[in-house]
């Protein structure tokens, strides 16, 4: 009987990448989106250098793919890298929130 | 959008080859800016573009050298600076040591580079060479070399803008109409575009002044001409005296080019292009590299303008043979031995850097060692060390003294005929008679000052290694250190006392 390995869990930046991948959805979410939405909802400073090293990471990891996408004229006709998660990815995503949820659950801090 | 600019270029040169990867980033770096300028406006926008390339840029160097991340985190730089500010003498120290020790190796170093590895202070100043005639039958360079030099200039494929010309002293007329002695150079035109001048104001020498029928004319360096004439833009239209006849100055250059030595002013030269061979002036020839020659290359093509010259003037050029020597190496003439001794130095500068570097390292390890020992880094630690050190040695003494009056308890009863169990009962510490003493073999207690001074350092010495710690916290470090000290001297006694009320208590 084999027994089935336990779900890749994230590091805090990397979970952020990755809800923020998931919420912009497959059309949108690309490095600059990602590092704004993050920007916008937690009001950290996100260095761009570390939104690529992450998804370098996670798609090593397999766990989210990218793709160029169509030239955009407001970055001068030069074309996006999307990012969209693999079901990989998502198990990790849902696993990591779980086990926050789960320590954080009736702790009031 | 200058910014923008060249972000773009600094990012596309460093995604290398993959134009879709350096498209994405253009982009992302587009697409970013635009909406900062659309926030910020445009000046917060460049700045902040300008901090993010850059820190994209370090990712992409690491990601192509393949560099592990340095694990450097804004918590471990301020932790770095305040273990600075925490132990400020070992900062000091540190700090001047090694700014002393980089300080003499750069020193040093730029010494011997100049020394052994000369270059002339021009742009590409390694590919500027010197070309010699040596005349293999005097072993002694040919200094006349007129013709040979109108030969090389219009029959190399090696060498650049070849030029010949020769230096010396003469008077000119200053600004106050003083007249000084200055250095001058009269060189070919070609010299200016050899050192790659641009003036300050005017012009450099062209071929046109070198002609007879020109009017004189010189340039000179922009040192003389802001300390002589005031940086005076209408020395241009002026004339002046230089050694007996009136000159026009056409231009001033930079400070610092002084080529072909030390000149502040130069001259046309003016060559007998109809000289004979190994006739006519004296002359220096310099020349620049091409592109794809070396200096191998370049005296392999002279050696066949020299054959040619050979055939032609076989009276005068068949014992001649060129040489191609490096510019800068021709005012640097040590033999390999001399430059041997030379690159020695640096063995005792790298003996100093070593020393230096050992001795921080000393340092930085001892107050490791310290901090591990009393597994504190403040002052309660260094106390708390300092006392344990004492007890653990007064313990010791304790043990050893009690050991060695039982001895003596059992001697003193063989002599006087009683057991020890007596002597256990005896009132004690007595005064030792002089029949006590003899029965004793003479020895009296000579190891207590000796344990109490070993027990004194003992217990000191960590204080000592670890008293750059008491000046972070003069307030509190005085008392401690005073309660330090105070309890330190006194373990050696009371370790005594203790040791002798436990006897009597016994």
């Amino acid at each position: 009987v084999t027994k089935s390995s336990p779900p890749v869990t994230l590091a805090e930046f990397e979970l952020l990448v990755m809800v923020a991948a998931f919420r912009l959805g497959a059309d949108e979410a690309h490095p600059v989106s990602i590092a704004a939405d993050i920007s916008a909802r937690t009001g950290r400073l996100v260095r761009r250098a570390s939104v690529y090293m992450t998804l370098q990471r996670l798609e090593e990891k397999r766990l989210l793919t990218t793709a160029l996408g169509e030239a955009r004229p407001e970055r001068g006709g030069k074309p996006r890298r999307l990012v969209t998660l693999t079901r990989e990815g998502v198990s990790a995503a849902r696993a990591t929130m779980s086990a926050i949820h789960a320590m954080t659950r009736g702790v009031k801090i | 959008m200058s910014a923008l600019r060249w972000a773009s270029a600094l990012l596309r040169r460093l995604a290398g080859p993959n134009t879709a990867e350096a498209d994405v980033l253009v982009g992302d770096l587009e697409e970013a800016h635009r909406a900062r300028v659309a926030r910020r406006g445009s000046v917060l926008a460049g700045l902040l573009t300008t901090i993010e390339t850059a820190d994209v840029a370090l990712m992409l160097i690491r990601n192509r050298l393949r560099l592990p991340s340095l694990g450097m985190s804004w918590l471990d730089l301020k932790l770095a600076v305040r273990m600075l500010a925490r132990y400020p003498v070992l900062s000091l120290i540190g700090t001047v040591s090694l700014a002393l020790g980089v300080e003499i190796g750069a020193a040093a170093f730029a010494i011997l580079s100049n020394v052994l590895w000369p270059s002339m202070p021009l742009p590409d100043g390694d590919r500027i060479v010197s070309i010699r005639l040596h005349d293999a039958a005097s072993n002694q360079n040919e200094s006349r070399l007129t013709a040979d030099f109108l030969r090389w200039r219009d029959g190399t494929n090696t060498l650049t803008d070849v030029g010949a010309g020769w230096d010396g002293e003469r008077n000119l007329t200053m600004g106050d109409g003083t007249t000084a002695s200055v250095y001058t150079a009269s060189v070919t035109a070609s010299t200016f575009t050899l050192g790659r001048v641009m003036p300050v104001i005017g012009r450099v020498l062209s071929d046109e002044d070198a002609r007879p029928a020109s009017p004189p004319a010189i340039v000179i360096g922009q040192k003389l001409w802001r300390e002589r004439f005031a940086a005076d833009p209408a020395i241009l239209e002026r004339q002046l005296l230089f050694g007996d006849r009136p000159v026009s100055v056409v231009g001033v250059v930079p400070e610092a080019f002084r080529f072909p030595r030390v000149a502040e002013v130069w001259e046309p030269l003016r060559l007998d292009e109809s000289a004979a061979p190994r006739r006519g002036i004296g002359l220096n020839v310099w020349a620049r590299l091409r592109q794809d020659a070396t200096l191998e290359s370049a005296t392999g093509d002279l050696a066949t303008l020299a054959k040619r010259a050979a055939i032609d003037w076989p009276a005068t050029h068949a014992r001649l043979r060129p040489e191609v020597h490096g510019y800068a190496d021709s005012f640097s003439r040590m033999d390999s031995d001399e430059r041997m001794a030379v690159a020695a130095i640096n063995v005792v500068v790298f003996m100093l850097i070593f020393v230096v570097s050992g001795n921080v390292a000393l340092l930085m390890f001892a107050r490791a060692a310290v901090r591990a020992r009393s597994k504190s880094a403040d002052l309660v630690g260094c106390l708390r060390f300092s006392l344990d050190a004492g007890r653990f040695v007064a313990r010791g003494f304790v043990a050893r003294v009690r050991e060695r009056r039982q001895h003596d308890f059992d001697r003193l009863a063989r002599v006087h005929g009683s057991d020890g169990r007596d002597f256990s009962a005896a009132p004690f510490p007595r005064a030792r008679s002089a029949e006590d003493d003899e029965a004793l073999g003479g020895s009296r207690e000579s190891s207590s000052p000796l344990t109490l001074s070993r027990a004194l350092v003992v217990a000191l010495l960590p204080r000592m290694v670890h008293s750059d710690g008491s000046g972070s916290e003069p307030a509190s470090g005085g008392t401690a250190s005073t309660e330090a000290s105070s309890a330190t001297a006194n373990t050696g006694a009371s370790a005594s006392a203790r040791s002798s009320r436990s006897l009597r208590a016994s």
